[in-house]
């Protein structure tokens, strides 16, 4: 049987245009991890500055968020959050960030600024007057290629609910805001944590949504089973903090939105080297001899063990090579804390959002294998099941999104954040997750595809024996 | 060589999977233009009322309902009565009109039956303490939520659903109650069948006035009411001198005409909008699967040894099989054109393609320029597919390489969004109306519409369909060098 296998993968990798696809797809995914680590946190248009005062490149700006909250790991509570205040509070006031800039303000605003501000405050200056000074401001703004960008220390016109305005103040060091906002940026975060029971879900009277607040989609109808199961998982999770930024950056790569093309690639290369499995015998007429053979059986038994091999392969190399750039930039550190990224609402912690990722692409990836030898054993060539794969997966997410059949989409399967966070199915009275009901029904599929596949080729022997 | 032209269909055809699945595409491009058409019917005399989109039941002035079709027929035929010259003395003719029927159907007129329908038999009540300030806060909230579940279906309230007004902004307690006139649907009629006519009449007879100065750039007041309509910001800091005076020639020299629009509408919204656009995506696929296989299929039944060895065989050969492509690209989009066509006549008449169109840019472009720059970006669009898919299966000698690489690469700009570069792409050449407008486009970036090649400024679907026909001529032209090359060999 291994001797058998080894044909299977000797036959695969013997076509030089398969083993160019398997270098050209690992390659994409290496630049667009790549490109994304070198483009994270950094900006074309303003420059990063650190409490030191000196500019940092991507490289640095994430190994210094990822320091700076390493020091401070522990246990969430209330003494965290105090710590963490005075910790703000002593960055902004040991670099003057809460010290008006006179300077800037008189470069920005004109020598009479104050009385200016005073004016607008009590509603004494003309709406006219306020769209001229607005316009004036937008030169002071950062150019881009797309117009103009108004950031934290650019001048602005300040509007506020009863109709009065105000300038904007600028501080100094204003520009150092920018990190300090990067790394403050789960303040509230870590108080619903903390203060966890006063943010459960209350469906009893008017819908509390608690910790779901802003983070909720509305696409599913929340049942009391499901509301139960969701402030369970929140208040279980653990009280232990860490720096999270290269649990953070793993996540991004294996359920961001942003990375569709290695998915893309990935679904693709998948589908070339399994397309064959079949399809080769009947190119090569090797066919005849295998429907003849007493081996037969076996034969199909290494193609469907290939096939699988393959798909989980290709996602068990993609982590590696994931792991490895990640780790190479930067540590990944504990990874039994709970996720504090929006799609995740704090359903999870970073071990299960990757769990879950891997879940999805994984079954994804059998899907696109499974189907594909199915295909290509039918049709009996490559050309025919690429085809048909490529134009109905990609189709099929395009102009038919939100089918039911698009929910079994072995494409749409690859973005995982859809399926991470508050997404629970109710299924005879038991909540579980999306994710788990796709990828068990796609097992359940695969088992029968691969089923058909071995019956029909047995069939065959059986027929022409 | 009009027999091996005859022979490569053969080949072609022979296959029974090319068959089905060309049978297959026409059939589903057909129903889903059918779909598509149906679908606007009913969107239509609602977008031209500007009402939120609802399926609302449309009575004629006479008082007859009606549906779908006979909805445009009846637009139709009013409006084509109405045709004129775009003047003041028209204007002032159809407003004057439009007056005198909403007077005869008391339309300004409150329906005093509907009103204690959606607010309650004390409405008047009501109305004063909303004007004296008389109810507290939680009262007035109170009432909002009452009548939103007596008047709105789910909770979904639209813009003409009766509604509390509010008279000063930020103040509850201080507001009065929409109101509900008699005769509501003909408003929809009407509204449907002037709308449009008073729209470009308005327009035309001070035409001047919307005209863009070339100092607007300087100023930075690319945002006054000028006949383009809102332009993104970064399109305003691409525009040039050159480009405002290509746009305020064209807008002036368009006709005045004015007639019925509905047939040129939907006539356009089947060609260049993204309801149907699966249609011409399919015949992109149709056409990528046929081509791969002209140059491939010579190796797969082994016939290039003889081919090659062959002296005047391989060079007709070679043309035949360009001719073949060309001919499969433009038959496949002549059959569904013209059954489109014929499928819209049948529905209402095409009458005058040159009224000014505010599809792509308002007012820009007549309505048969717009067709006529659709119909090129599709038509080309299916030239570059077989193109390419000529060229790469003449390299690669492998209709399942070709197709890979072809197709990810058609479908790569619907996950990568912000590359200019992919209006380029047959895919997206599709997408008619974005090359034509400044909203962003199915590439994920605002699009200036036109292109300025030294002082010729040039609308930018003709510059991307006249570089792909160059480019076709020299892929085409590669293949039959490379082909030649090999016989001398």
């Amino acid at each position: 049987m291994l001797k058998l296998l080894k044909y299977e993968f000797k036959k695969i990798f013997k076509s030089k245009f398969n083993l160019f696809i398997v270098f050209f797809a690992f390659s994409v995914c290496t630049y667009v991890i790549m490109d994304q680590l070198n483009g994270m946190y950094m900006s074309d248009v303003y420059e990063y500055i650190n409490f030191e005062g000196k500019q940092m490149n991507s490289k640095e700006m994430i190994i210094y968020i990822d320091t700076f909250w390493h020091e401070h790991a522990g246990v969430l509570n209330d003494d965290f959050l105090d710590e963490i205040q005075n910790l703000k509070q002593s960055i902004i006031h040991e670099h003057e960030m809460d010290v008006l800039d006179e300077e800037a303000m008189i470069r920005y605003y004109g020598e009479d600024y104050k009385e200016l501000d005073m004016a607008l405050r009590n509603q004494e200056v003309s709406s006219e007057e306020i769209n001229k000074l607005d316009q004036q401001l937008v030169a002071f703004y950062h150019p881009t290629s797309g117009g103009s960008y108004a950031d934290i220390d650019t001048p602005q016109i300040l509007y506020f609910e009863d109709g009065a305005h105000a300038l904007k103040p600028i501080y100094k060091n204003m520009k150092m805001y920018r990190l300090l906002n990067y790394l403050f940026q789960n303040e509230n975060e870590f108080e619903m944590l903390v203060h966890r029971e006063s943010y459960l879900i209350d469906k009893k009277e008017n819908l509390k949504m608690g910790f779901l607040e802003n983070r909720f989609t509305d696409q599913i109808e929340l049942t009391p089973k499901m509301i139960e199961k969701g402030n369970e998982k929140f208040l279980n999770n653990p009280y232990t903090f860490d720096s999270t930024v290269g649990a953070d950056l793993i996540v991004y790569f294996l359920s961001g939105s942003n990375v569709t093309l290695i998915y893309v690639t990935l679904l693709i290369l998948c589908l070339i080297l399994t397309s064959n499995l079949f399809a080769i015998e009947h190119t090569s007429d090797t066919e005849q001899f295998l429907i003849s053979s007493v081996k037969n059986k076996q034969v199909i038994l290494a193609k469907i063990t290939t096939s699988i091999l393959i798909a989980i392969g290709i996602y068990i190399i993609y982590l590696i090579e994931l792991y490895s750039i990640v780790n190479a930039r930067v540590p990944i550190r504990n990874l039994n804390i709970v996720c504090t990224e929006s799609f995740v609402q704090f359903m999870s912690t970073y071990k299960e959002v990757i769990g879950i990722a891997l879940w999805m692409l994984i079954s994804s990836s059998l899907a696109t294998a499974a189907l594909s030898s199915f295909l290509s054993c039918f049709t009996k060539s490559r050309f025919i099941t690429s085809l048909i794969l490529i134009v109905g997966m990609l189709m099929l997410e395009l102009f038919w999104p939100y089918t039911i059949l698009n929910m079994l989409n072995p494409f749409k399967m690859t973005y995982v954040y859809f399926y991470q966070g508050f997404n629970f199915v109710e299924v005879n009275g038991h909540v579980i997750r999306q994710s788990t009901l796709i990828c068990s029904v796609w097992l359940v599929i695969n088992i029968l595809l691969y089923l058909s596949i071995y019956f029909w080729k047995k069939r065959t022997r059986l027929k022409n024996g | 060589m009009i027999q091996l032209i005859l022979f490569e269909f053969k080949k072609i055809f022979k296959s029974k999977f090319h068959i089905l699945f060309v049978i297959l595409v026409i059939c589903y491009s057909f129903y889903a233009m059918t779909n598509s058409v149906s679908f606007y019917m009913e969107l239509y005399p609602s977008e031209l009322a500007h009402l939120p989109f609802q399926h609302q039941k449309f009575v004629t002035l006479e008082n007859e309902e009606l549906t779908s079709k006979d909805v445009l027929r009846y637009i139709d035929a009013y409006q084509h009565e109405q045709a004129g010259e775009g003047n003041q003395a028209y204007f002032e003719k159809l407003m004057n009109e439009k007056e005198q029927l909403m007077e005869k159907f008391e339309m300004y007129e409150i329906d005093e039956e509907a009103m204690k329908k959606a607010y309650g038999e004390n409405y008047l009540d009501i109305m004063e303490a909303g004007e004296q300030k008389k109810m507290s806060e939680e009262e007035v909230l109170a009432y909002i939520r009452e009548i939103e579940e007596r008047n709105c279906e789910d909770h979904i309230c639209y813009m003409d659903d009766p509604s509390v007004e509010l008279t000063n902004e930020g103040d509850l307690t201080q507001f009065t109650l929409k109101p509900l006139y008699k005769n509501k649907e003909k408003v929809l009629a009407l509204n449907a069948l002037y709308a449009n006519l008073i729209t470009y009449s308005d327009k035309f007879y001070e035409r001047d006035q919307y005209l863009i100065e070339p100092s607007f750039i300087e100023k930075n007041e690319l945002n006054k009411d000028i006949f383009l309509g809102n332009i993104p910001e970064k399109t305003k800091d691409q525009l040039k001198e050159e480009h405002l005076a290509y746009f305020n020639h064209k807008y002036i020299e368009n006709p005045y005409t004015i007639d019925s629009n509905v047939a040129n509408d939907l006539l356009i919204y089947t060609f260049g909008f993204q309801g149907p656009v699966i249609n011409q995506l399919l015949f992109i696929i149709v056409i990528l699967v046929l081509t791969s296989n002209i140059f491939s299929i010579e190796k797969t039944n082994q016939m290039e040894q003889y081919l090659a060895c062959s002296k005047s065989g391989f060079k007709q050969l070679t043309i035949a099989k360009i001719i073949a492509a060309l001919i499969l690209a433009i038959g496949f989009y002549a059959i569904y054109f013209i059954g489109t066509v014929l499928y819209i006549s049948s529905i209402v008449p095409i009458r005058n393609l040159d009224l000014v169109s505010m599809i792509g840019v308002n007012y820009l472009y007549t309505y048969r320029e717009v067709l006529l720059m659709f119909m090129a970006l599709i038509f080309t669009a299916l030239i570059a597919a077989a193109t390419l898919s000529f060229f790469l299966s003449c390299l690669t000698k492998s209709r399942f390489v070709t197709i890979l690489i072809l197709l990810t690469a058609f479908f790569l700009p619907y996950f990568m969004k912000g590359i200019e570069a992919f209006i380029f792409m047959p895919s997206m050449m599709i997408y008619g109306n974005d090359y034509l407008s400044f909203q962003q486009s199915m590439v994920g970036t605002d699009l200036l519409n036109v292109v300025k090649i030294h002082e010729l400024v040039l609308p930018l679907s003709v510059f991307v369909t006249g570089i792909w026909l160059i480019v076709c001529v020299i892929l085409y032209a590669c293949c039959y060098v490379k082909q030649r090359r090999h016989h001398v060999r």
